[in-house]
């Protein structure tokens, strides 16, 4: 295995580009994900076409060139019928990635995957397989105000039927890209901004991460922090301030928010008796409620202090740059929730 | 709207209150803010006032019922209203006369009687208290150092570990409730300013480790010091007496600015330092004893501060201090010396974790540099402090650092 460095985006355009080439079933389709390439008038005299951006982000650039626009569809700014598509396609027989350009649109797109994708298999008996992966992207940071940096996986993870998948780091986005495209199920691939640039080894070859399985990041026994995409950055931070002061963290990076892995988790929180939830969600009806639920009903009896959750606040993302800091889960908040669950450990029994 | 009247919280430690004197009757109009009864806690007397104008309808207690801190004395409303519908629920079952009316007539009487001892609730983790299940510990004598003290695995773990330390804290915990429980009787019989005192000084003595220095201090250049002060103070518009008490209270707030650890409460398991000093100020009275309260000390000048003094006394013992002015001190001065006493163990006013006795002015004789005998002007000072929070180190350093300002008063003022 060589040591290569790739960003979190290119991980992620490997994996759509081998995926593509290993099997001539996935198609990518979604607006501006082809960037206008191969379009009549971008045609110059001598025949090249211009090199679009290839979506949003670019991660598709270059993908139409290689495949032609028969497999990399623009489609209009018409969500509910491109998603449409791509859950026909996909009980018909193809294997789809429909981009979702901002998570926010979700209104426009959640006909088709709520009622149609994430109901066919079952309501068919079976019969039909919906191997559709809907790409799109969540967070603040970026200054894209209200509309554009929301944190909706949990939306997503509330349906039955569907999978979703939050990868932290450029080597899970690849190894996690490829396990929704082989998945038969709808599986909703959810990537940070802010995470884009991350740069970190990524091998070369086709490898898959499992979906539902969390990934220890960190051993500790004394307290517990599962963290979603970029938050696992803030519970490292926040285990390696709290090894100063003798405290040993275990950080969990759940990867899938659903099924989430119960079994990590709570054989995690059994060894530590203490949990916190980092989750970049607004507080309510999302992940990290979730997990907490869960914990407390069947760690009961393991749990040492109460189940803490590190959320954004209840309100839209703000545009001014402070107050989007302010709004995103940081290692200072985490430390100060943790105050509590560690008040003993702090504690020097002299007597 | 009937609006009810309810036993208010006059100070920091009341929990419950007397009624001393009903002046309305049920039925008699009130207006609003005039008093309708008067009730006496710890230190205090207060006439209550009618919230509304209208009528009294209801009374929940008698003379020398005890009523706890929130518990209705009584009812208003509008004139032919009658009592809430509270009342009426207990009238009601009284109609049918059948055999329920003894056993409401007994809850009617018991209302006002103190409710099931107030027991702490014990916080414990689902985990440690399934450890301390297994182990067959009893949670009430394990100290909880987990967020909001809550008992923890690490607790169990340690008295586990530790039996000699579970030994010490259990016993320690027995005492401090074989305490509190007693100090509900503590006092009974006397008068409600005496039962107060007896409450306090016992509740000292038991959840304190006190202990007493004593030194004598060279007050000559204070009473020069005085004599300067004097002149400028009482000839300006401040009709104030300057007294030694005064400037050496003056010393004692610098010399707790500066040993912070002496200006501090212990309560709850919970210490606190204070930047601000408030000086309680013990003030005796005919049969009982106040401590009002200079607030802010450390912002007053010498004059202000003997103004003050003078105040708050002349309210405590005049009977015209309220609850705000009687709560809230950090550290307290005592002053025995008008009776001739030279030293005494003064009783802390917890949790205060410091109490400055001052002792009587007294002519010795020392020897000078020249080996001639001279008179030397000398006050004894007294500091009892709670062992639990400082050593004697720290109290002795106190009493050297307020030696060294009543030594060298000019520092009082720089």
């Amino acid at each position: 295995m060589t040591e290569r460095k790739l960003t979190f985006m290119s991980a992620i355009t490997e994996a759509m580009v081998q995926s593509m080439r290993k099997d001539e079933t996935v198609i990518l389709i979604g607006t501006d994900v082809a960037g206008g390439a191969e379009v009549d008038h971008l045609v110059h005299d001598d025949g090249r076409y211009d090199d679009a951006f290839g979506g949003v982000f670019g991660l598709s650039k270059g993908m139409v060139t290689e495949f032609g626009r028969e497999r990399v569809i623009d489609t209009p700014i018409a969500e509910h019928g491109y998603f449409g598509a791509a859950v026909g396609a996909a009980a018909t027989g193809l294997r789809p990635i429909a981009e979702l350009m901002f998570n926010d649109f979700v209104g426009f797109a959640l006909d088709p995957i709520l009622n149609q994708g994430a109901k066919m298999r079952y309501m068919f008996g079976g019969k039909a397989k919906i191997p559709l992966t809907v790409r799109t992207v969540h967070g603040a940071g970026a200054g894209a105000a209200a509309q554009h940096s929301q944190t909706l996986y949990g939306m997503f993870g509330a349906i039955p039927g569907v999978k979703v998948v939050v990868p932290s780091n450029p080597y899970d986005a690849k190894g996690l890209m490829l396990a929704a495209i082989e998945e038969d199920n709808v599986v909703v691939f959810s990537e940070d901004k802010m995470l884009y640039g991350m740069k970190g080894d990524v091998p070369e070859e086709y490898y898959t991460i499992e979906i539902g399985k969390a990934n220890v990041v960190r051993e500790g026994t004394e307290l517990t922090i599962v963290a979603i995409g970029k938050m696992v950055q803030v519970a490292q931070e926040v285990a390696n301030r709290l090894a100063k002061g003798d405290i040993s963290v275990e950080v969990i990076d759940l990867r899938t928010i659903a099924p989430w892995d119960q079994e990590t988790v709570l054989n995690s929180v059994e060894k530590t008796g203490r949990l916190i939830v980092i989750d970049e969600s607004n507080p309510h009806n999302n992940t990290a409620t979730d997990i907490a639920s869960v914990v407390a009903d069947k760690a009961f009896d393991y749990l040492d202090g109460p189940i803490k959750t590190v959320c954004a606040p209840n309100t839209p993302v703000p545009f001014a740059a402070n107050l989007e800091k302010a709004y995103i889960p940081d290692a200072d908040k985490v430390l100060k929730v943790a105050e509590e669950l560690i008040a003993d450990l702090r504690k020097v029994s002299t007597i | 709207m009937n609006e009810t009247i309810v036993m208010p919280k006059l100070g920091m430690t009341m929990t419950e209150g007397t009624i001393t004197e009903w002046y309305k009757e049920v039925g008699d109009p009130v207006e609003k803010g005039e008093p309708i009864l008067t009730i006496s806690s710890e230190k205090l007397n207060q006439d209550i006032e009618a919230p509304i104008s209208g009528v009294l309808l209801k009374k929940h207690g008698e003379v020398e019922d005890e009523l706890e801190v929130g518990a209705v004395i009584g009812v208003i409303g509008a004139e032919g209203k009658t009592a809430s519908t509270e009342t009426k629920k207990v009238e009601q079952p009284h109609a049918e006369k059948s055999k329920t009316s003894e056993r409401v007539s007994v809850a009617t009487v018991a209302r006002p009687v103190k409710q099931a001892s107030t027991k702490t609730r014990i916080f414990i983790t689902p985990l440690a208290r399934r450890m301390a299940e297994k182990e067959n510990l009893d949670i009430a004598h394990i100290k909880g150092t987990g967020g909001n003290n809550r008992i923890t695995k690490r607790d169990i773990e340690r008295v586990l570990v530790n039996g000699v330390d579970v030994e010490v804290e259990a016993t320690a915990e027995r005492t401090t409730q074989a305490v509190s429980v007693d100090l509900s009787a503590v006092g009974e019989g006397l008068s409600p300013m005496r039962k107060a005192i007896a409450r306090n000084m016992r509740g000292s003595l038991a959840q304190t480790a006190q202990l007493t220095l004593h030194r004598k201090v060279n007050a000559d250049p204070l009473i020069d010091f005085q004599k300067v002060l004097r002149k400028e103070i009482e000839s300006g518009e401040l009709d104030v007496k300057l007294t030694l008490t005064v400037l050496i209270a003056r010393a004692t707030v610098l010399a707790l600015q500066e040993l912070k650890k002496m200006n501090s409460l212990y309560h709850d398991g919970q210490l606190t330092e204070f930047d601000e000093v408030h000086l309680g100020i013990a003030t005796s009275l005919e049969d009982g004893l106040l401590v009002p309260v200079i607030k802010d000390a450390h912002q007053k000048t010498i004059g202000s501060l003997a103004k003050e003094m003078k105040d708050i006394t002349e309210k405590a013992r005049s009977g015209a201090a309220d609850g705000n002015l009687l709560s809230g001190s950090t550290f307290t001065i005592t002053n025995l010396g008008a009776s001739g006493i030279e030293y005494f163990t003064p009783i802390l006013n917890a949790p205060e974790t410091g109490i400055l006795g001052i002792g009587a002015l007294q002519d010795e004789l020392a020897l000078a540099e020249d080996g001639a005998v001279k008179s030397v002007k000398k006050i004894p000072l007294s500091i009892t402090f709670d062992h639990q929070i400082v050593d004697g180190a720290t109290a002795a350093e106190f009493l050297t650092m307020l030696v060294g300002y009543i030594e060298s008063p000019y520092r009082l003022v720089l």
